[in-house]
């Protein structure tokens, strides 16, 4: 049965992950899942998961956020707000090895789809919740985006008293709290493979923003906000072609380099002149001389799809590329770690909604007219609908 | 109770980085033992990014600690005796020292044919970054993750969080479980490998799709983001500024309607997100009017009670010391006794709602001799080799 195209070790191979999530907390641990190698079967409801919604330019009705968070996986759709749709659902996840979600505590219990429940039938299920707050705490029950859990969590900054708070500029909590979630449940995939035991793994977007700002150094009340670098000559320069370049002449010998190389001598260059000197070359041609001088230098890029357009094709780690039915080859995050050298990342794109449905359903034991059947009460949409439901 | 999924393994800690200190304890917090060699006679690089010791105090938490000196000839046959019985080792020496001490992936194997093998470093051995020094400017402008006020002006570094180590850290443990399940069903051994420059990609990933014909692609500069009427930071009476996320239509409504301004919540002038955004900083005066009315408290107790997304925005992260939420959940945590106590981040997950056994960080070498001692050398040997200065141990108490 392998669908995917995949390269790679894959050492959850015949793994089968059950994938209930929105947005980006629970989507990337589930593609980390399909990128080692599982069959992740990504269930979205039938006007489609958020992230899809959050249109784009290029992709249009498909929003990027979808697009990187859910490449590797299937797709399919099923409304378990439909009491036919409900019971499927149950029937795949008790079928599975592993199931994610990131809903909101308390949610899946309205619907007879708790944790306790489903191990109750299945013992050694695995399942991984990724909350926003937590899944205990007076706040567990709240809805929780990546922002609010910024400004809690104190990684909001004002430049002044007075000022407006401002987020650090990068994803945290979304970011690694499916990244932690992710690591314990590998753990207790492990744990299951040793004892037959499943268990439920839990961690949230709060935790993930915590381990961010929190791995330094113990909090001390009296913390002073960390500022950018105050050394001038550890600092951007703009170069002749409007590019900036970040010098890192921190150390001594860094320093009489590029005096060597601004001034012809080994006394450090002011920040005055060391400006002058990149403002008359290009950001390749002053790295490249800095860099031959042994002055630590890179171009800054201006952001993320910068950095993809120059790896793309020739780094894997930086960038990997799916071929997108539509708009042909994208490039997105890359492979996160490798063993023996190998990345693990896959190259599937991010399933059309109810891409997989029949073909998924078909998998799991229903004969064509049982899908029909649920189809037809809205409990399941196949691509072929979706379109249809979509518009409607 | 503890979380014990791990507690079969035994974890060498060769890390000198916070990134790599910090995916040690994972495995630690995931309930294996951790014995973290601190090494001395090792040459590691003159920067700003090694461990220090506050970090320390963080990332070697639930550990046990060895003190080798690297200078000696026996402080080999000591680490061969560590690795010999344990199941992972974890380190960020750096390709060059890596092999000046015999650690080169595959060079041990023979020795140790059981060991997985996990090395986190700063840059990949090739690609963007490869060959430049340990240094977090130089991985952010490399990345792309440096922040740009304004169009035009002066990249500065995102300095609120430290980009890529922390999540570098969970790729080493998840290279290593990957290892280790690979090892438990085929018996093959292996060295996983990443870096913080990966650990730099991931957060700034999501939603970043290139493609060669996608025109309109900003890959020149930054872009002025445009406001989402109903989303923003807002300034409450009190001065307390609280974020409010009406992000969704409902939830967007339902700041209208506690602001009364019903007739804006029903408008579909304003129902979906990106109609909310032609006239966001219209919309946000609104709020903004509205919230300045209020006290924080009062404000926070509406939007919760409505089910918007809010938090008032703390000065620092310390701050969640005195919060219910964060200490009840263990998110945020007291660490150690007496003077030596300090308030940490705490739980990072838990399993069947069990959290981390959080121990504070062994002073340098605490447990030389109880760990030498365990590993099945007399007293008599490990006498010796404290005279002679290959392992060494504190006084008790000392830090």
């Amino acid at each position: 049965m392998p669908i995917l195209q995949q390269s790679g070790h894959r050492v959850l191979e015949g793994l089968r992950v059950i994938d209930y999530t929105v947005m980006i907390a629970g989507s990337t641990a589930g593609r980390l899942f399909a990128e080692l190698g599982a069959d992740v079967i990504h269930v979205e409801p039938p006007y489609g998961d958020d992230g899809r919604n959050s249109t784009t330019k290029f992709l249009g009705s498909e929003g990027t956020i979808f697009t990187v968070g859910n490449r590797s996986k299937r797709g399919i759709v099923i409304d378990i707000r439909n009491p036919d749709g409900r019971d499927l659902f149950e029937r795949l996840v008790l079928a599975a090895d592993v199931f994610i979600e990131n809903t909101t505590p308390g949610v899946l219990e309205k619907f007879g789809l708790g944790y306790e429940h489903l191990s109750s039938v299945k013992p050694d299920l695995i399942q991984l919740s990724v909350s926003g707050w937590g899944a205990t705490g007076p706040l567990s029950r709240d809805p929780g985006y990546e922002v609010v859990i910024q400004a809690y969590s104190g990684a909001m900054k004002q430049d002044a008293p007075g000022e407006v708070p401002r987020g650090p500029g990068i994803l945290m909590g979304d970011s690694t709290g499916p990244l932690l979630g992710t690591v314990g449940a590998l753990a207790a995939l492990r744990r299951r493979n040793q004892t037959g035991e499943g268990t439920h793994v839990t961690s949230s977007v709060l935790q993930g923003a915590l381990f961010q700002m929190g791995t330094h150094a113990p909090l001390a009340e009296d913390e002073q906000s960390t500022s950018a670098s105050a050394d001038p000559l550890n600092a951007p320069f703009r170069a002749k072609d409007g590019a900036w370049v970040w010098v890192a002449a921190k150390r001594p010998a860094a320093r009489e380099a590029l005096g060597k190389l601004v001034q012809g001598q080994t006394e450090a260059p002011t920040a005055e002149q060391a400006a002058a000197w990149v403002s008359a070359r290009s950001a390749a041609e002053a790295v490249r001389q800095l860099g031959d001088m042994g002055v630590p230098a890179a171009r800054v890029r201006a952001g993320l799809g910068d950095l993809f357009r120059d790896m793309a094709g020739h780094d894997e780690l930086s960038t990997i590329g799916v071929t997108h039915p539509e708009k042909g080859q994208l490039w997105t995050v890359g492979s996160h770690f490798e063993v023996d050298g190998t990345s693990f990342a896959s190259r599937a794109p991010a399933p059309r909604l109810g891409e997989h449905t029949r073909e998924v359903l078909t998998e799991f034991g229903l004969r064509a007219d049982e899908v029909s059947r649920l189809e037809e009460s809205g409990a399941v949409v196949d691509l072929r609908d979706s379109a249809r439901v979509a518009a409607g | 109770m503890s979380i014990s999924l791990l507690s079969d393994l035994t974890v060498v800690d060769l890390t000198t980085t916070p990134a790599g200190a910090t995916a040690a304890r994972l495995y630690a917090d995931l309930g294996a033992r951790v014995i973290r060699i601190e090494a001395t006679g090792i040459e590691t690089p003159e920067d700003d990014v090694g461990l220090s010791p506050e970090a320390g105090l963080v990332a070697n938490r639930s550990k046990e600690s060895v003190a080798i000196d690297f200078a000696s000839r026996e402080s080999s046959d000591v680490l061969a005796r560590l690795l010999g019985q344990a199941d992972l080792l974890v380190e960020d020496l750096g390709a060059e020292v890596r092999a000046g001490i015999g650690l080169a992936c595959g060079e041990h194997r023979a020795a140790h044919p059981s060991l997985v093998h996990v090395a986190l470093d700063w840059w990949p051995e090739s690609g963007a970054g490869a060959g430049l020094p340990r240094s977090r400017e130089l991985l952010q402008a490399t990345v792309g993750t440096m922040v740009f006020d304004a169009p035009g002006g002066a990249p500065r570094p995102v300095s609120a969080v430290p980009v890529g180590e922390p999540t570098a850290a969970t790729f080493a443990v998840m290279a290593g479980l990957s290892a280790l399940l690979r090892r438990d069903a085929t018996g093959v051994v292996s060295c996983g490998s990443t870096s913080v420059y990966q650990g730099a990609i991931q957060p700034a990933s999501t939603g970043v799709v290139y493609a060669e014909d996608d025109q309109e692609a900003d890959t020149t500069g930054p872009v002025a983001r445009r406001a989402l009427g109903g989303f923003g930071p807002f300034e409450c009476a009190d001065g307390e500024w609280v974020f409010v996320a009406g992000w969704t239509d409902r939830q967007f409504q339902a700041v209208c309607r506690l602001a009364g301004y019903d007739h804006i919540a029903e408008d579909p002038a304003y129902g979906s997100r990106s109609l909310r955004q032609e006239t966001g900083e219209d919309l946000n005066a609104i709020v903004a009017a509205w919230v300045s009315g209020l006290q924080s408290n009062d404000l926070i107790d509406q939007l919760r009670s409505a089910r918007v997304p809010v938090a008032r925005i703390a000065q620092t992260t310390a701050q969640l010391i005195h919060d219910s939420h964060a200490v009840e959940t263990g998110m945020v945590t007291q660490v150690g006794n007496g003077a030596d106590q300090s308030w940490q981040i705490g739980t990072v997950f838990e399993v069947a709602g069990e959290r981390p056994d959080i121990r504070p960080a062994p002073a340098p070498g605490a447990d030389s001799i109880a760990v030498l001692e365990r590993l099945g050398l007399t007293s008599d040997e490990v006498s010796d080799l404290l005279r002679r200065g290959v392992i060494s141990q504190p006084e008790r108490g000392a830090r």
